[in-house]
């Protein structure tokens, strides 16, 4: 037999059959390592400051006070809400970038209940309906695309996308005639307290961080064990497989997006009455993109997204801290949280794939 | 009449910025990438140029308006790859998911346009470019003063004119040319694309690259010529990206539809200002604000429509969004 | 080709192809070379035992069909494509218990929308009708499968199982276990909300155990496992199922050689038992050696019904590419 002399490529990349959780940790901690690496240079060129004090500037921003921390927690359950609402979409394979929209018309429900019925109902009614109807409308604004990929495959992320700014675009119109007047619209039902939540060991929302854990653990429960969640995972899988056994597809997307919106819009409800009070075209800050990064980080699991949502409201409470300390701006946030993302999403490769170098060999 | 021509003056310039981030983006997902990143992209590239005209601007002996115009165009053209590179990288090679990097690109494109330009604002709301500004909005010298035509025609910067050039350029280029067979090949099915000998990775990071490039054009023109070479923190160009993004589903991905696309939602968009007192009636402010869904509602109807009759040549890229790995051929 | 002085590579496991064609052969086992040999000097039990690692007798059972009673019959199915193709016209046969039907035809024939239009995943032109037998012969009527779909199928008491030729893509939820896989068609039953797992993950041990399936464990995705481990807990579940009727489509397609022979002895068991199988294959000399009648299709239509001792492959050949019909 001829020596025969294989040509292996330089490198090569192999799907890895599975990672064992130490090296999943050992990957996303280097990720998060080389993140803050890149984010301490990125400090150091732009303000020649010495980024481990501005790291610890940054701890302060959320650790720094009992109000501190507790404003933490209260922003970190607004994205967390909504990554709860993209999990069941996600698990699916339903892309729902629409989250920011449904959270804000079921804020806008809320809104316009609180401002047009809060003399005439009292708090227990009117808190009812305002929760029934921001999540009726969260589920419906959520059951339109989602019918329209059941009986038409129509794209959903492009469809959800576009939902969100005729949403954004109902809300500015409501705050502009419930405005009236004045130049801008500030917390609602100032005088009467009509359908603020009341406050519980001495802040509104902490009614917010407690039906959020509630919610953490029931959609953890109803993914995992529920006959709805399996039907759920078989579908995100493949329709094709879903449909020999013989599960009814359109239903599934239907129901579960049904179920997101719903859960997005409860968001926009305890928005509204624990944290603002108020309604503005901003109401959901962007949460509804964020929380799609936090969705996808944290596969789905709630209580990863809990973590992970945790290290976002860090890096953004950190990096307010740093503009009001040093007189930066706090887009340094985004910039931050930027490269953390693209580091940690760079990670996910080498969790997934083995990389290979060139070894010379000679085969008979 | 001078409200309708007022409306078109400010109509075609508002496409021109979304129809180079449509063009842009079209070119990045005839080859599969869906890039949700367009809006940072359109924050790097117009910062880029921004800044590069006003540090120019400011610091030359005797600044030329050919050189500054030079100058951005690279600059923003250089800064708007860059941020199609790092979405390649993380996309292609690391096979990252496509929407998720495209999000983090947009909150970090923002982040670094908004951040540096407060260096630059220094203090101020805002601050200008005029050399630049306009260099760019340049009118063509003879015919732009040819009455109402003139003006609703002529009276572009040069920018506008190039976008319909590029736009010509890029339907022959993907409808004409091999190379742009290939990279719709690349795009509906880079398996038979790969097995045909067609190098997957490098058109789709060419793709991605030049389309980002041309996207952040879209940017800087909104700063250099829309905004009157006015810089300021701003929300704006992410609104902007994402119409563009949505422009790119309008136009069933042709290049051509793109130039009367764009300029349609250019109408739509300032609707709210001109057709009341066009008609001749008031309309409360409020309405205005419902009016602003018009072209995005116009666009899911594109998209029901035209996932209701299936028609093979109005559908997206088959492979859009979809990382390839050779191996699971 | 070779006249021209090209070279040409062909991949197989046929050996009697290898045999028959080629001037070399190498042989691969588990992605090593094992070794090559000049075909004249070589036979099948040589190449085989290269193949598998050592010696094996290759044979097929075909025990005699015992009472066999008829479970299904077909009559005047048409299927016609999205694009208005015509893929089935007009297919009328029966199926009895005890038997294997093969079902032979150059691929795309309709093959696949046969199987799936009798599991309820393809809808049929009207006129056409499936009639299922619970108790031939007996008081009960037959039931109508035509327009039900698979949940429908299963809760009428119909007890079909169907192994599809897309394994991971249809039959088979890549990312969960084997736990998971057995629930995929028994994980509505039971009242209330929540999945029963503890069942399932008997079912998957015992499988795991009798097959013998080479994975980690019962809760890897079984999309990490070989093609012919995939094919095992496949056909496990739905043999788990007590089918009367057992539908499998290319069954042995890409299978080493080891597992295929285990998946023919795994048919010739239910066909013991009283079960009526359906075998769609390519393989002509596994159709002859294996069924008992051979249904041939060609441009989707039955081109003849032949008996699996009888034929000659010639026959089957020809009745495969439309030669001649039986009226």
């Amino acid at each position: 037999m001829s020596d025969i002399q294989i040509k292996e490529p330089l490198i090569r990349v192999v799907k890895r059959d599975q990672a064992s959780m130490r090296q999943k940790i050992a990957a996303r901690g280097a990720a998060i390592l080389l993140a803050l690496v890149l984010d301490a240079l990125f400090i150091f060129f732009v303000t020649g400051l010495n980024p481990f004090s501005v790291y610890g500037v940054m701890f302060q921003g959320t650790f720094g006070t009992k109000v501190r921390f507790s404003w933490a927690v209260r922003d970190l359950v607004s994205l967390l809400c909504v990554g709860i609402a993209l999990a069941p979409a996600f698990k699916m394979k339903f892309w729902n970038v629409g989250a920011e929209g449904q959270v804000l018309m079921g804020g806008l429900m809320t809104a316009l209940i609180m401002v047009y019925w809060g003399d005439r109902l009292p708090a227990p009614a009117l808190f009812a309906v305002m929760l029934l109807t921001s999540v009726a409308a969260g589920a419906v604004w959520g059951l339109v695309p989602a019918f329209f990929k059941a009986r038409w495959k129509t794209n959903e992320t492009l469809f959800t996308l576009m939902m969100n700014y005729v949403a954004t675009s109902f809300v500015a119109c409501a705050v502009n005639i419930m405005r009236g007047q004045a130049s801008s619209l500030g917390k609602l039902n100032m005088g009467s307290h009509a359908g603020w939540f009341p406050t519980v060991f001495g802040q509104r929302y902490n009614i917010n961080i407690i039906v959020v854990l509630i919610l953490t653990f029931a959609m953890y429960f109803y993914l995992k064990y529920t006959k709805h969640g399996y039907e759920i995972s078989v579908v995100g899988e493949s329709e094709n497989t879903a449909r020999y056994a013989g599960i009814n597809v359109a239903k599934v997307i239907m129901r579960t997006m049904a179920i997101s919106g719903a859960v997005s819009g409860l968001c926009g409800f305890l928005i509204v009455c624990g944290r603002d009070q108020t309604i503005s075209t901003t109401t959901a800050g962007g949460n509804g993109f964020t929380a799609i990064i936090v969705a996808w980080l944290a596969k789905f699991n709630t209580f990863y997204m809990a973590l992970i949502s945790f290290l976002l409201v860090f890096l953004q409470k950190g990096a307010a801290e740093i503009a009001s300390a040093y007189s930066l701006n706090d887009y340094a946030a985004s910039i931050i949280t930027g490269i953390i993302l693209f580091c940690i999403l760079g990670s996910e490769f080498f969790i997934n794939y083995r990389v290979i170098f060139r070894r010379e060999r000679r085969a008979k | 009449m001078s409200n309708l021509i007022a409306w078109i003056i400010r109509a075609i310039p508002f496409g021109t910025i979304i129809m180079y981030g449509a063009m842009g983006e079209i070119l990045t997902e005839k080859s599969g990438n869906l890039n949700l990143g367009v809006p940072g992209i359109m924050y790097l590239g117009g910062f880029a140029g921004f800044a590069s005209a006003f540090y120019y601007e400011n610091n030359a002996s005797a600044p030329n308006g050919a050189v500054c115009v030079l100058l951005s165009l690279v600059c923003c053209v250089a800064a708007s790859m860059l941020g199609g590179l790092i979405y390649s990288f993380l996309t292609i090679t690391l096979r990252a998911n496509q929407n998720v990097t495209g999000l983090a690109l947009t909150t970090f494109g923002m982040g670094i346009a908004n951040f540096f330009g407060v260096f630059i604002l220094n203090g101020k709301s805002y601050t200008a470019a005029p050399l630049a500004n306009s260099a760019y909005a340049h009118k063509l010298p003879f015919l732009s003063g040819l009455g109402a035509v003139g003006q609703t025609v002529f009276g572009y910067g040069f920018l506008v004119y190039a976008a319909i050039v590029l736009a010509v350029a890029l339907h022959l280029f993907l409808n004409r040319t091999r190379v742009g067979l290939n990279l719709r090949a690349v795009g509906e099915n880079p398996a038979t694309a790969d097995a045909a000998g067609i190098s997957v990775t490098r058109y789709k990071y060419l793709a991605t690259c030049v389309g980002a490039g041309i996207s952040g054009i879209g940017g800087m023109y909104y700063v250099l010529d829309y905004n009157s070479g006015i810089w300021a923190t701003t929300g704006q160009i992410e609104a902007l990206g994402w119409l563009a993004v949505a422009l790119v589903i309008f136009t069933t991905w042709r290049p051509l539809n793109a130039v009367w696309g764009a300029y349609l939602f250019g109408v739509l968009y300032w609707l709210y200002q001109f057709l009341p007192s066009l008609l001749g009636f008031t309309v409360a402010s409020y309405v205005t604000d419902l009016v602003q869904m018009v072209p995005y509602v116009v666009t899911i109807v594109v998209l029901i429509v035209g996932s209701l009759h299936r028609k093979k040549e109005n559908q997206p890229p088959a492979h859009l969004g979809l990382a390839y790995f050779r191996e699971e051929r | 080709m070779k006249a021209d002085g090209k070279s040409v590579v062909i991949i197989t496991h046929k050996l009697h192809e290898v045999l028959a064609i080629s001037d070399r052969v190498s042989i691969l086992r588990k992605g090593e070379y094992v070794g090559s040999v000049k075909t004249a000097e070589a036979d099948e039990s040589l190449l085989t035992e290269m193949m598998v690692g050592k010696k094996v007798a290759l044979n097929i059972e075909r025990p005699e069909p015992v009472n066999p009673v008829k479970r299904l019959e077909v009559r005047n199915i048409s299927v016609v494509s999205e694009e208005g193709v015509s893929i089935l016209s007009d297919i009328s046969f029966d199926v009895y218990g005890g038997e294997i039907l093969g079902i032979a035809g150059v691929s795309g024939n309709g093959q696949k929308e046969l199987l799936e239009a009798i599991a309820g995943l393809q809808p049929v032109a009207a006129g056409g009708s499936i009639k299922y037998y619970n108790e031939p012969g007996g008081s009960e009527p037959p039931m109508e499968v035509v327009g039900k779909n698979p949940r429908i199928i299963r809760n009428a008491g119909i007890h079909m199982s169907f192994v599809p030729e897309d394994r991971l893509g249809m039959g088979l939820v890549g990312s969960m276990g084997m736990t998971g896989n057995m629930m995929l068609k028994s994980y509505d039953r039971g009242r209330g909300f929540l999945t029963d797992r503890k069942k399932p993950q008997d079912l998957a041990e015992s499988i795991m155990k009798e097959l013998g399936v080479v994975t980690p464990g019962v809760n890897t995705p079984v999309s990490r496992l070989s093609g012919g481990n995939v094919q095992k807990v496949l056909v496990g579940r739905e043999i788990s199922e007590s089918p009367i009727v057992l539908m499998t489509a290319y069954a042995v397609r890409g299978l080493d050689i080891n597992t295929s022979y285990t998946i023919y002895d795994l048919l010739n068991r239910q066909k013991k038992k009283g079960v009526a199988v359906i075998y769609v294959g390519e393989d002509l000399d596994v159709l002859l050696e294996l069924c008992d009648r051979i249904l041939v299709l060609c441009g989707g239509r039955v081109s003849g019904i032949l008996d699996g001792r009888k034929a000659a492959k010639e026959e089957v050949g020809l009745f495969m590419s439309g030669g001649r019909r039986i009226e």
